[in-house]
């Protein structure tokens, strides 16, 4: 199970941040911090133009910019491939093994979600793909 | 200099002037494209299918590539959309058409069945089904200032993980770069896809169909692909090992290969 406030698993992925060329390019203009959470524990980090300058394995009163959380389950799924952060992320209900009548077609359900400042958010859609990249490198 | 056999053209139609790409001669094959992207989805399947003793033709959706709108309005509504298409096919086909479509073209495709199959050779809708309200309404993401980060949305995470694990980087950059429409269609293409709903209306489809579901993909459900052939009377259900979203550009020769077959098969 992921736990954000380890600080071996924070000290990797900000290691793996900071060497992704992508998450350097996509970041690059960006002045904020990013929460990520699962069932209570937290890694709050602060980004700098395309750099981790800081983080912490809890949330500071200042807050955050975005966070990115879902439940234990949400992010295994991640981890252990079976999918992608995209189809776990995107609204709608697009799985059905539990629901053979389709009943909850049309609902619109996300696993894990994006919350915050979504102008920003929005931004730095490819950093926060690339973050979802290095969760998975970290995690190993 | 090596001079590429597709042709491209322009025809004045339905109050606007569509671009479509075109290649070979026999029975014609109209390819529709995807959500926001373009006819050159097809470049690699069309000369492919030419071979096998085709006409193919790939257009350009209203506000796509090099077709205008009509009256600067997307369609918004699936039926309407695909009825344009159909009236394009008939425009540009002197024969019956078979029908190939892809995702928001794939459920296109399905639309046209349902209305027109008497008039159809056959239909092989890709990643699409008889109704797919998987998606969010994207009604409000319409304008860029209403959403900015669509288009990284669209080119870093939307495309590029809707394909195959195992997509090259240039399957991805292509990928990126047809899908570089305005905003505008792109939003009306997924509410199109979000509202299509043509269940209970393909018992009486009298064309052959074949739907096939790239088994990566996660935007049809395997549940939603069995409902559609199950009630379209002789149609095939085909999942493609190691494909996701976009077959015909993710293995374009195994995809001829099977449409060939299929066509083969069942238009004697």
């Amino acid at each position: 199970m992921i736990n954000f406030a380890d600080k071996e698993f924070i000290s990797k992925l900000t290691d793996a941040l900071n060497k992704d060329e992508t998450f350097a390019t996509q970041a690059k203009w960006f002045d904020g911090s990013i929460l990520l959470e699962s069932s209570g524990s937290q890694c709050w980090l602060k980004v700098y133009r395309g750099k981790v300058i800081d983080s912490l394995n809890y949330m500071p009163i200042l807050g955050y910019t975005c966070k990115i959380s879902g439940p234990p389950s949400a992010w295994e799924m991640l981890l252990d491939g079976s999918r992608c952060f995209r189809d776990l992320t995107l609204p709608g209900k697009r799985h059905f093994e539990d629901d053979p009548t389709l009943s909850k077609l049309g609902m619109m359900t996300r696993d894990i979600v994006i919350e915050g400042n979504m102008m920003e958010a929005n931004r730095i859609f490819g950093a926060i793909y690339a973050i979802s990249n290095c969760i998975i490198k970290a995690s190993k | 200099m090596v001079l590429e056999t597709i042709v491209g053209h322009y025809v004045k139609f339905g109050g606007t002037r569509i671009f479509f790409d075109e290649i070979g001669s026999g029975r014609p094959i109209v390819c529709i494209h995807t959500a926001g992207a373009n006819s050159l989805e097809y470049r690699e399947l069309l000369p492919l299918l030419a071979q096998k003793g085709y006409r193919v033709i790939a257009l350009d959706l209203p506000g796509h590539g090099r077709s205008y709108l009509i009256n600067d309005e997307p369609f918004r509504e699936m039926h309407p959309y695909a009825e344009f298409v159909w009236s394009f096919a008939q425009e540009v086909c002197e024969d019956k058409p078979i029908i190939v479509g892809c995702s928001v073209g794939g459920s296109m495709t399905l639309d046209i069945v349902a209305h027109h199959s008497e008039n159809i050779r056959a239909a092989i809708p890709m990643e699409g089904a008889a109704r797919t309200p998987v998606f969010p309404d994207t009604s409000i993401a319409e304008q860029p200032a209403w959403y900015p980060g669509w288009q990284a949305g669209v080119e870093i995470v939307g495309v590029p993980s809707s394909a195959n694990r195992n997509a090259g980087p240039d399957l991805l950059m292509e990928l990126r770069y047809v899908h570089r429409n305005s905003q505008l269609v792109m939003a009306a293409d997924l509410q199109c896809w979000s509202k299509h709903n043509v269940k209970g209306k393909l018992g009486k489809v009298r064309c052959p169909v074949l739907l096939m579901k790239g088994e990566e993909s996660f935007h049809i459900a395997p549940e939603l692909a069995h409902e559609t052939v199950k009630e379209i009377p002789g149609a095939e259900l085909l999942f493609l090992k190691g494909i996701g979203h976009y077959p015909m550009m993710e293995d374009p020769p195994r995809i001829a290969e099977i449409i060939a077959d299929f066509l083969k098969r069942r238009l004697t």
